[in-house]
């Protein structure tokens, strides 16, 4: 769910990057790959991991895709493979049929602590993402 | 072809076998121009391997999607009866109603607000710091996880209440905000000065210069974003969750809990029943139809306007 969100960020990004600088580097004969990674790549560098740190965000906030599949066992497994449980997917499970005062208070800290993370991951990737915008204004 | 009498070999011989003039293609450093093209080669090849990996699963999905789905529009009556107990038939009627009416009204109460935080952002925020702020916290709500709006809206209108259509609806509407005024924004900031200056020049207000000229020079792509937000929260399933619930029988009450498609893929698809797995599959092919019929209508609007 990541790979199409991604991709449109970093076309956004490459969008950036003056075609002079481009063609500078195609006129003195560098190959397509030459051009992606010595001149794009160090050009938006700060654009590609911000928009990567995005894609980041939006995985953490991701719910039904992982309420779906993740078993929602309470446990902390050394392996991938088992069942375990992610903030979403313990809200989505537990919050409607959340009976008593402590159980639905502790869903909503829990609430809290996504909501933290992900702001500071998204704040992160959008200060990124701006010095990038200030890049494209001359 | 010869180029040495026009152009001397400036470039220090790497080689000693190769002549100092003659014809180009004996002069350049045949491994290295083999090796580039190599490693271009292969970037390029990843690339292309990198595409075929995305698309390969979402044609996959979206093949089950179909298959399913429509095995499950055939066997069952979706469009005319409401959504059956386990192991018997029935449809998705009350769901489809309640989808659009929480999605439309959410869209209702979002778009206005949007719209003006938009226009202002766009036509009055320079630089101001207010300005700086509500775009900076706006990027991020666009990407916040829908689940925690749906909390939130929770502790506001349903604890201590109940769940109800109209949470469900202002869920929604909190999820549409950023996206209208992230889109209105853009489109008004392409409306080219010139235009605002004529507008100044002939005396007008700034009201009216935004309700007139500007705004109707950017219909299209207003219209574009606020159809886009629409086919986002037309998928959405986790703020529905602790606002609109579900119900089993059809309602068209905002002030009580409301039938709505996703919740019911969610509800159906984890049961242990085939009749309400075909029903989800439905659902799902229902839903993915809308969004794309709303993607392609939207860049179809936004590209009318590019051309002219």
């Amino acid at each position: 769910m990541i790979i199409p969100f991604i991709a449109a960020t970093m076309r956004d990004v490459f969008a950036v990057v003056p075609d002079l600088l481009k063609e500078s580097a195609y006129g003195m004969g560098a190959t397509t790959w030459e051009v992606m990674f010595k001149i794009i790549l160090p050009y938006t560098k700060t654009g590609v991991v911000g928009g990567v740190i995005l894609g980041l965000g939006r995985a953490l906030g991701e719910t039904m895709a992982v309420t779906f599949l993740i078993g929602n066992a309470f446990n902390i497994s050394p392996s991938l493979f088992t069942s375990g449980v992610t903030i979403t997917s313990a809200l989505a499970n537990e919050f409607a049929e959340a009976s008593s005062e402590l159980h639905l208070a502790s869903l909503l800290h829990l609430g809290l602590i996504l909501f933290v993370i992900t702001f500071v991951v998204l704040s992160l990737s959008k200060l990124m993402l701006m010095r990038i915008d200030q890049k494209s204004g001359h | 072809m010869t180029l040495a009498p026009i152009m001397p070999n400036l470039t220090p011989d790497i080689t000693q076998t190769s002549p100092s003039n003659g014809r180009f293609e004996d002069r350049y450093n045949k491994r290295l121009y083999h090796q580039r093209r190599f490693i271009n080669r292969l970037g390029l090849g990843f690339a292309v391997l990198a595409i075929a990996f995305g698309l390969f699963w979402l044609v996959w999905i979206l093949i089950t999607l179909f298959v399913e789905g429509f095995q499950g529009l055939i066997e069952m009556p979706v469009f005319l009866a409401d959504t059956p107990p386990p192991m018997d038939d029935g449809g998705l009627r009350n769901a489809i109603i309640g989808s659009v009416m929480i999605a439309l009204s959410g869209l209702a109460l979002g778009t206005p607000i949007g719209m003006m935080a938009g226009i202002y952002l766009a036509e009055f925020s320079h630089g101001s710091l207010l300005g700086n702020v509500t775009r900076f916290l706006n990027d991020i709500l666009l990407s916040a996880p829908s689940i925690v709006i749906g909390l939130f809206v929770y502790a506001l209108m349903v604890k201590g209440q109940s769940f109800s259509g109209w949470a469900g609806a202002i869920a929604l509407a909190l999820i549409v905000i950023p996206i209208v005024v992230r889109t209105t924004e853009n489109m008004l900031n392409l409306v080219p000065n010139t235009l605002r200056e004529a507008a100044y020049a002939l005396g007008t207000p700034k009201w009216k210069l935004i309700s007139t000229v500007t705004m109707k020079a950017a219909k299209a792509g207003l219209t574009t974003g606020v159809l886009l937000a629409f086919a986002r929260i037309t998928g959405e399933t986790a703020p529905l969750l602790f606002t609109a619930l579900n119900n089993q029988y059809f309602s068209t009450d905002m002030s009580q809990p409301m039938a709505n498609l996703p919740n019911t893929i969610y509800q159906f698809a984890m049961s242990p029943y085939d009749n309400w797995h075909a029903l989800a599959w439905a659902a799902a092919l229902l839903i993915t139809a809308t969004v794309l019929l709303v993607n392609v209508l939207a860049r179809f609007i936004g590209s009318k306007d590019h051309i002219r």
